[in-house]
């Protein structure tokens, strides 16, 4: 079974090598495979250089980093509360992380550090409030309402927001930013998000266990050792950390966390713990060819998280039909 | 039969309830090692609430619950969940995960944290496949399996932790007779083998031809423990259960006759 999963890690990681090639390549100004590596110390390719590592590489790094984090996020709440319908927005992180940065958006906030840290901050009270309102509940019921309704509070206060927002521009800019995207990012944004999605990803590392056992229950999970307060915990805060981290940088980006652990689990044959390293990958994978899409669209500023939206209505709607069938 | 080791779960005076309603009165039980036990009693009589106390699942209000002579604590959560598996009424399988995974999962609590099941491990599942009859469904998804396939599977997975000892929430309900029998015919010949069982029941002709030792519940009280000859009296059948014999033959001793045999 493992077997499967490292094969498929390898797989989808040499897909997202060549896709981080492309990303490198392609934009206003193409640069050519070939001219990637000798850009880097060729003294006559300066702007080459300078457009591939200060716009290209944050840019195909924040995909990645931010597409792993909702993948894996998606993947181990998927696990967590059994229900492949699930996504880090029932945590409250990709609400409450929208709210805290537009509220920074909204009073002013001269740099993008500012909105980072409100987003940061609202993704981890929101994800504390529906921890504390939904965590007791066994089979995940109270948590899913919870995170719903903290979801939609947080959507309504930033409609609040757009009401009284004083100007036109400022509407604007939080409409634009909650669309997504992962364009005018530097190598400073990407120092914050790296370190928080590491950590993320370490503690989703060890959630793989637990999130096996529970496959037979919150009981017997527990009557095998394990400590499903603290994995509720541990998933939770990863959400906060990785999710927050992603929303509060890049906007919205949707669909990908639940998208992603959904199509490849059935090729780690169902197993939630084996889904959590390739749904990270695969995630990295879907925001990047969305963000390349988003460049080779001909007409206009395209953002990222329009494009994973657009593809993911049909992918639920996909899904609801086919649990109809199965059941 | 191993009676050597101290008793791998004693309840000295545990009580529960739930918002000042009693559920369970403080009472006293020891297992023995290779012990076949039987909780009966009527519904709400407190058998499946007792099994969650014994698994840890719920904690008393009252007494102390002892694993072998050692307190309960989550100290030794890790080392009670290698040593007592558990087997809920309700069977779960929330993804349609392959039998043989389903079994292996029996052997998280040897496994340490991000260390992959060698072939140790998967010689064990293989084995306890074969002991449970489910070899020949190794590769099946667990959500195709019908009632009595996925309870053989259950007990599959909870032998493969190689426990000591064996809680099992009515491992009987919802199987064909046939089905009932092949359970306890497996569980018996585990605890002949040194296996402590302990199960809930209400098939009370299963319970007296299978068990070591019955107890008897009622309305969270302990009304009797020991032989199913002594337990399964004319007396405790009217004042716990309100029912009698259909045939005057039948005595405290013979009542406990089973219809049926495996063929």
């Amino acid at each position: 079974m493992m077997r499967a999963a490292a094969r498929l890690n390898a797989l989808l990681g040499l897909l997202l090598g060549v896709a981080a090639l492309l990303s490198l390549g392609i934009g206003s100004v193409a640069i050519p495979a070939g001219d990637l590596v000798a850009a880097l110390w060729d003294a006559r390719a300066e702007t080459t250089r300078i457009i591939l590592l200060e716009i290209r590489l944050p840019r195909t790094l924040t995909a990645m980093i931010a597409g792993a984090s909702l993948g894996m996020c998606g993947a181990a709440v998927q696990g967590l509360l059994r229900n492949p319908l699930a996504s880090p927005d029932l945590t409250g992180a990709t609400s409450g992380g929208a709210l805290g940065a537009v509220v920074m958006i909204y009073f002013g906030a001269a740099s993008i550090f500012g909105v980072v840290s409100g987003g940061m901050l609202g993704a981890l009270a929101a994800v504390a409030l529906v921890h504390h309102l939904g965590g007791r509940d066994p089979n995940g019921f109270t948590l899913i309402l919870a995170g719903v309704a903290v979801g939609s509070f947080s959507i309504a206060l930033i409609s609040l927001l757009l009401n009284l927002a004083p100007n036109p521009y400022a509407v604007q800019e939080i409409v634009v930013w909650m669309l997504g995207s992962v364009a005018d990012v530097g190598m400073d944004e990407v120092a914050f998000l790296l370190p928080l999605s590491l950590i993320a990803w370490l503690l989703l590392a060890g959630a793989g266990r637990g999130l096996d056992a529970l496959n037979l229950g919150e009981e017997t999970a527990r009557t095998l050792g394990m400590d499903i307060t603290g994995l509720k915990r541990r998933i939770f805060a990863a959400n906060a950390l990785g999710v927050g981290a992603a929303v509060s940088l890049t906007g919205s980006i949707g669909f990908v966390g639940l998208a992603a652990p959904h199509i490849l689990r059935p090729l780690v044959n169902w197993m939630p713990g084996a889904l959590l390293w390739p749904s990270a990958l695969g995630g990295a994978l879907m925001v990047l060819l969305a963000d390349i899409a988003v460049r080779l669209f001909p007409a206009g500023d395209l953002k990222i998280g329009v494009i994973t939206s657009l593809a993911g209505a049909p992918f639920f709607l996909h899904l609801i039909l086919r649990m109809r069938s199965r059941q | 039969m191993k009676r050597d080791r101290p008793s791998p779960l004693a309840a000295r005076g545990i009580e529960y309830g739930v918002a000042g309603r009693a559920i369970l009165r403080p009472l006293d039980l020891a297992l023995h090692q290779g012990e076949l036990l039987g909780l009966v009693g009527p519904n709400g009589s407190g058998k499946s609430t007792l099994l969650r106390l014994f698994a840890g699942l719920l904690r008393p209000a009252g007494g102390r619950l002892l694993f072998r002579g050692e307190p309960y604590a989550e100290a030794n959560r890790e080392c009670r969940s290698r040593e007592i598996a558990y087997i809920p009424q309700k069977i779960i399988a929330h993804w349609p995960i392959s039998v043989e995974q389903t079994v292996a999962l029996g052997r998280l609590p040897h496994l340490a944290p991000g260390r992959d099941a060698g072939p140790e491990e998967r010689r064990i599942v293989e084995a306890v496949m074969a002991e449970t009859d489910v070899d020949h469904l190794s590769r099946r998804a667990v959500d195709t399996l019908s009632g009595g396939e996925l309870a053989r599977v259950a007990i599959a997975r909870a032998l493969a932790t190689r426990p000591d000892l064996i809680l099992a929430d009515e491992p009987t309900a919802a199987l064909d007779p046939s089905h009932q029998l092949a359970v306890m015919e497996l569980l018996r010949s585990r605890s002949r083998l040194g296996l402590s069982v302990c199960i809930s029941l209400h098939d009370l002709t299963l319970a007296s031809r299978y068990c070591d030792r019955l107890v008897l519940l009622d309305r969270g009280r302990l009304i009797a423990s020991g032989d199913p000859s002594q337990v399964l009296t004319l007396q405790n059948l009217s004042s716990v259960y309100k029912i009698r014999p259909a045939s005057p033959d039948l005595t405290a001793d013979n009542i406990p006759e089973h219809p049926w045999r495996p063929l």
